[in-house]
């Protein structure tokens, strides 16, 4: 198999978070749940994981990250815990479901800021967005569509300007690219992209102090005679037995990272992405989609064929020459509708640090090949 | 005799055996005492001789409020809590004649 959807999930890892997971179901007792040398092993490496996630985003509270199962956990427990049905909230057309989904399930007034033809936020009608009610903007750090990555610097400013809470979705970026703790107030990551740990582990940072309301609750391992557990950073989120195999998986990957350096990493996926995209580029009725003039992108490349339907296609890809791609809305409908490719879909490229030329050389050939027909 | 020293919650208490482990003083990690009150239910105990260079150590973490206890024996039910820390650890520094080495690990 050639695995080019590393976007959906890094199905290549480092050997280390197998391992992990593996020593972590036979040893690790039940995170703070009593003092024997089972729990507090769990209990150390569970410590020592988020350290090494506020390492890597510059915090420095290392308690200021809280273990969920997944970024669409995360965002639903963030956006249940701070906003309010009243309150005004502005995201994007290019977000995933993740975010549009428990926005819409708030019930609170959601504005959109659009996107140019390529797929860019136009950064410059926010204000135009904003009203006096206006508390939270949610959206994402990059495209798990497009692979554009979100001028947060700019977004950041403006947010600040109106006292905007800024909730990021970092789950395409971190591991990836640079996320720095100064780029929103709180960031909603998941553990099974790029920072290549197992699936069933994500997470919530928060930069600085906000007022949580309790939407998860129950067992928390201490203070059993309080009615609620604490409503702060981490316990808020984190009621009920942790998935510490999984968070040591999580702590490896992350350590491999650190280890090769992320801006190595980065290079390196985006070598390849540029290597696919200019050996296809020029092929006849081919769409590909994304600010391709963006020096930073993440590591995709989302296209179709006139006249091919985007599942045919990924079924010629895996059928013919096992190259395993992602066809249809990539759970982003409002950005397929910008593109007009509801009816069609995209089939998405996303490549790993861990993919090689010869497989880009492969899909490059595989697609020259089915565009003659 | 021992010392208990109590954390608000588990990662405090994580945190501060890390840095008091990190800093060669030997801890052991205990459940919390039922007739002792503390958000977390697991404490560390310490013997005598290194509790001063303990509590001066973990000063410098942000780790909450701690409580700090002593039991004169190990067979003894009751832990007396220690108020006042800072004249405690000026106590502790002018009284031990011995050396915190034997201790380290």
């Amino acid at each position: 198999m050639i695995y080019f959807d590393s976007s959906a999930t890094s199905l290549l890892k480092p050997a280390t978070v197998a391992e992990a997971v593996s020593y972590a179901i036979g040893h690790f007792g039940n995170a703070g749940r009593s003092f024997y040398d089972a729990v507090m092993e769990a209990n150390r490496e569970i410590f020592y994981t988020r350290m090494e996630i506020a390492e890597l985003i510059g915090l420095s509270d290392p308690l200021q990250v809280a273990y969920t199962s997944s970024a669409t956990e995360s965002l639903n427990l963030i956006i249940g815990s701070l906003i309010q049905p009243q309150d005004a909230v502005i995201t994007t057309v290019t977000e995933h479901n993740s975010v549009l989904r428990p926005l819409y399930l708030k019930g609170c007034q959601l504005s959109f800021l659009p996107c140019d033809a390529a797929g860019k936020l136009k950064v410059d009608e926010f204000e135009g967005l904003v009203q006096g009610s206006t508390k939270f903007l949610v959206c994402s750090h990059g495209s798990n569509v497009t692979g554009n990555i979100t001028d947060t610097d700019s977004l950041r400013q403006l947010c600040r300007k109106h006292n905007i809470t800024m909730i990021l979705d970092i789950s395409q970026t971190f591991g990836s690219c640079p996320v720095d703790i100064s780029m929103a107030d709180v960031f909603c990551f998941t553990g099974h992209k790029g920072l290549l740990g197992p699936q069933g582990v994500g997470g919530i940072i928060v930069n600085g102090d906000l007022d949580f309301n309790i939407v998860k609750t129950g067992g928390a391992g201490s203070k059993s005679f309080d009615r609620f557990q604490e409503a702060k950073m981490p316990d808020v989120f984190e009621a009920g037995t942790l998935n510490a195999p999984g968070i040591y998986g999580l702590q490896k990957g992350v350590q491999f990272i650190k280890s090769v350096g992320l801006e190595a990493i980065a290079a390196r996926e985006n070598h390849l992405a540029r290597l696919f995209y200019e050996g296809i580029k020029e092929l006849p009725g081919l769409t590909i989609v994304g600010d391709w003039q963006a020096a930073d992108r993440l590591p995709l490349v989302s296209l179709k064929f006139d006249g091919l339907d985007s599942s045919d296609l990924a079924a010629l890809l895996w059928q013919d020459y096992r190259i395993a791609t992602r066809a249809g809305s990539h759970c982003a409908p409002l950005l397929h509708r910008h593109f007009g490719t509801v009816r069609t879909g995209l089939v998405r490229f996303s490549f790993s640090y861990f993919n090689t030329e010869a497989e880009i050389e492969r899909g490059i050939e595989a697609l020259h090949t089915i565009s003659k027909g | 005799m021992e010392y208990i020293i109590t954390f608000e919650n588990t990662h405090f208490a994580i945190l501060s055996e890390r840095h008091l482990l990190g800093a060669g003083l030997a801890v052991n990690v205990l459940p919390l005492p039922s007739q002792l009150s503390a958000g977390c239910g697991i404490c560390l105990r310490l013997k005598p001789q290194i509790i001063g260079e303990a509590l001066k150590a973990l000063k410098a973490l942000e780790i909450g409020k701690i409580g700090l206890y002593k039991r004169n024996a190990d067979d003894e039910k009751n832990y007396e809590e220690v108020g006042d820390r800072e004249n405690f650890i000026k106590g502790v520094e002018n009284n031990n004649g011995k050396s915190a080495c034997q201790y380290r690990q």
